[in-house]
């Protein structure tokens, strides 16, 4: 059968797919290609301008299509991925040749904007996109570095995807690009379509409750994590960059607080491990003292919390867990609902929790106060993927506190502790620090 | 790594801060009446003398632990050395662990059952074993960075009762040295004894820097001081003596009006707990890390798991107080041996292992 033929039958259920006859200086040629990905008309117009500049008219057709795009078998296992790559096949039927063409192609990208998860201040607001060359694009002027190497990889068998390995060479310890490398190419095969089959193939223990890749939306972030050494992975569209490794340091850091005077950073720096400490202990702290070990307060303390708690049927431990779950129900609904609609939600739950909860005698008033806290607390942290540890956390403390009050409390941050100290991302401990060869520049 | 040592040298201070506290003064209160001082500074001394040996034994026998040490002397010295060591740190484990779960009964959980506490500290110190040494140094660093803000807070607080009249005199008319013979005395010295066995047994990638020793055994020096002077200062010898937790006491006589907490002992029990359960978590990873060297056939979790059992049923079938106190002074003989014995040789050891290394490299 004819390839044209074949390739009609090939596509048969796709409706964007389009088969049209140009000329090309005395060639009549097949064009190819997926309506949805390529802008025919305007990619008619530019193969024609090429072609009609060649003084030249005695070509061959092998020549002519050697020039305006590259060669391909004719064949349809050669040609399909091509074509479904959004390129432009285009045929010369008589003698067979054929040559995949880059056209100008339908945005189905959106224009870059500003981050959507992570908002800036004091800083540039451009963020990363769906389409990988883009990024790099913006990477790049964020990083100037002439050492900075951009790896590709295909990786996945029924849905392959580009995946980049980004690095600055005098930067990155050899070790670690030399384990990454070896990893993706080890599941070359493996289809990555989220970070969990990221984490897969990297070979990551997929329960654990710290992040091991630091996401962000913000291109300088990614960039001052190069000059860090760390390594940058970009997969096609997923809209941020996988920084590895992630240290607790990126929870408390970010770029943009440089821009800040200095004091002003350490002290923001200082709020935000505050916010989390809060944010951890502060919901065990209350459990401890009001169920267990009330004598460790004030007399009046203790007794105007008992006061409060006075209607209260039920353990602090059940009250408090509670009021924690509709807080996690309302963080939870406010990221799915559309936006128009989300303030309902802020309101009815600010009714609940404001006052009805406490009016009905369901919660005591000072519970409100610490959960209030906790909830603003444990948002302080840089990038919504390290909020959620501190969020599990604090359940575990809740729950030691209730058995052996502050005792509990204690034994609980120890295992806390414990477990960050166990956990490493690719081999690099997650405590340990950023090191000195790559702080920044004084002016950086 | 850039830190290298500092690691070890936290863990090191951490580990003795854990135990100073507690036990450390009433003992030591029994043991002299007068010129506290000179026994703190002499203990110190030969601690310091004795680490410093322990470390350079282990710095000649290049990247070596001290079982590798022994063994190069033959297949039974490390049995017969270690032995020893290896029965005063369970006992030394045993003690503390239920003397804290003891006194935290007393403080804070008059009606929790003590098996219940135990069991808490035994699940924490086996979390902490069990995830190894390299997890457990950088979580030291981590507690250290937590918890002593608010122990300095409280060391700091507790100053205001002092009365520094009882710090004199300074020396007594008849002070002589004969308080190293008093059992008391060589009891108080298990703070000093069991706190840096685990430093021979260190892999590579822990590395010992002797500088940030130094500097980690010299702020310790003041702990020392401070935990038998500020009981001392507060309530004076012969008052100080009759409390069981003499620095507990003290702390609990502090009132600060603008806390919301009505005793800071909280703070500081707390952040003592947490260096002492690290403290723990050491010895039972160094116990673990014996028992696999010496029986190696036994698979990798079972070890632990066991042990942990093991200690846990011992520390549960100990009847009283008494009991304890008569084992502490049952185990002096070991006391002394880890504590002086173990250093010397392996400072011996080490050192013969260098001069054969040189001699080879010589003859090559």
């Amino acid at each position: 059968m004819d390839l044209k033929l074949r390739l009609a039958d090939y596509f048969r259920t796709n409706a964007d797919y389009f088969n049209v006859e140009i000329q090309l200086l005395q060639y009549r040629v097949q064009v190819i290609g997926l309506d949805s990905l390529v802008d025919l008309p305007q990619s008619i117009a530019m193969l024609q301008t090429q072609t009609t500049n060649m003084v030249d008219d005695s070509l061959s057709p092998d020549s002519l299509l050697k020039i305006i795009g590259q060669l391909v078998d004719p064949d349809l296992g050669a040609i399909v991925p091509d074509i479904i790559k959004g390129n432009l096949i285009v045929l010369e039927p008589l003698s067979g040749t054929c040559c995949a063409v880059l056209p100008i192609s339908k945005v189905v990208t959106r224009s870059i904007g500003p981050a959507e998860t992570e908002n800036t201040l004091y800083g540039s607001s451009s963020s990363f996109l769906e389409d990988l060359n883009t990024n790099i694009g913006i990477l790049r002027k964020h990083c100037t570095s002439a050492n900075l190497k951009v790896e590709t990889y295909k990786v996945g068998k029924s849905n392959p995807k580009a995946v980049l390995l980004i690095y600055v060479e005098d930067q990155v310890k050899p070790a670690l690009i030399d384990n990454l490398r070896k990893k993706i190419e080890a599941g070359l095969d493996k289809d990555i379509q989220h970070l969990q089959q990221l984490e897969k193939i990297l070979g990551s223990n997929p329960w654990t409750v710290v992040a091991r890749f630091n996401a962000t939306e913000l291109p300088q972030n990614a960039a001052h994590s190069l000059q860090q050494g760390k390594v940058v992975l970009m997969i096609d569209r997923l809209p941020f960059a996988v920084i590895i490794p992630s240290l607790i340091w990126d929870m408390f850091c970010m770029k943009d607080d440089h821009n800040f005077p200095l004091p002003f950073m350490y002290l923001i720096r200082l709020l935000r491990i505050l916010g989390a400490l809060i944010a951890t202990i502060i919901p065990g702290l209350y459990v401890a003292l009001v169920s267990v070990n009330p004598e460790v307060l004030r007399l009046q303390l203790a007794l105007s919390i008992a006061h409060s708690r006075q209607d209260v049927p039920y353990p602090a431990m059940v009250e408090t867990l509670l009021l924690l779950v509709v807080l996690e129900l309302i963080l939870e609904a406010s990221i799915r609902l559309p936006k128009s609609i989300g303030p309902t939600v802020t309101m009815v739950g600010g009714i609940i929790l404001g006052q009805a909860a406490v009016a009905a005698k369901l919660v005591s008033n000072l519970l409100i106060i610490v959960l209030a806290g906790t909830t603003i607390a444990s948002s302080t942290v840089v990038g919504f993927q390290n909020s959620v540890p501190i969020r599990v956390f604090k359940y575990l403390l809740i729950i030691l506190s209730a058995i052996y009050g502050v005792l509990g409390l204690l034994a609980g941050i120890v295992l806390i502790c414990a477990y960050i100290g166990n956990q490493s991302s690719m081999g690099v401990p997650y405590l340990s620090m950023p090191s000195l060869t790559q702080k920044d520049e004084p002016n950086g | 790594m850039a830190k290298g040592g500092l690691q070890s040298a936290v863990m090191y201070v951490v580990c003795h801060m854990g135990l100073i506290f507690f036990l450390y003064p009433s003992r030591f209160f029994s043991a002299m009446q007068t010129g506290h001082w000179i026994g703190i500074v002499f203990s110190y001394a030969v601690q310091m003398t004795v680490v410093f040996l322990y470390i350079m034994g282990l710095r000649f026998a290049k990247n070596q632990t001290v079982i590798d040490i022994f063994r190069s002397a033959g297949r039974v010295v490390p049995w017969i050395v270690l032995l020893p060591a290896f029965l005063y740190l369970v006992v030394a484990f045993i003690v503390t662990i239920r003397a804290y779960s003891e006194m935290l009964t007393l403080i804070f959980l008059s009606n929790t059952p003590l098996w219940a506490i135990l069991l808490l500290l035994f699940l924490v110190a086996f979390v902490m074993a069990w995830q190894g040494i390299g997890s457990m140094a950088r979580t030291a660093l981590l507690l250290a960075i937590l918890f002593s803000g608010p122990l300095l807070f409280v060391l700091y607080l507790s100053f205001q009762n002092v009365d520094w009249y009882y710090a004199l005199p300074f020396v007594g008319h008849k002070q002589t040295f004969t308080f190293i013979m008093d059992v008391e005395f060589q009891v108080s010295l298990f703070v000093y004894a069991g706190g840096f066995f685990f430093l021979g047994l260190l892999p590579v990638s822990i590395p010992i820097n002797m500088k940030k020793m130094a500097i980690g055994g010299l702020l310790l020096l003041p702990m020392y001081l401070l935990s038998v002077y500020l009981p001392l200062l507060t309530f004076g010898q012969s008052t100080a003596e009759l409390y069981e937790f003499p620095m507990l006491m003290t702390i609990d006589t502090v009132n600060v009006t603008w806390l919301m907490f009505d005793r800071i002992t909280i703070f500081f029990l707390l952040s003592l707990m947490a260096f002492a359960l690290l403290y723990m978590a050491v010895t039972l990873w160094t116990l673990m890390t014996l028992t696999k060297k010496a029986l190696p056939f036994i698979p990798d979790p079972y070890g632990l798991i066991g042990l942990t059992i093991l200690l846990f049923v011992i520390s549960l079938a100990i009847p009283d107080w008494d009991f304890l106190k008569q084992l502490q002074i049952g185990i002096i003989p070991l006391r002394l041996y880890i504590f002086i014995v173990i250093p010397v040789l392996t400072f011996i050891m080490g050192w013969r292992l260098k001069n054969k290394a040189n001699r080879k490299a010589e003859v090559s």
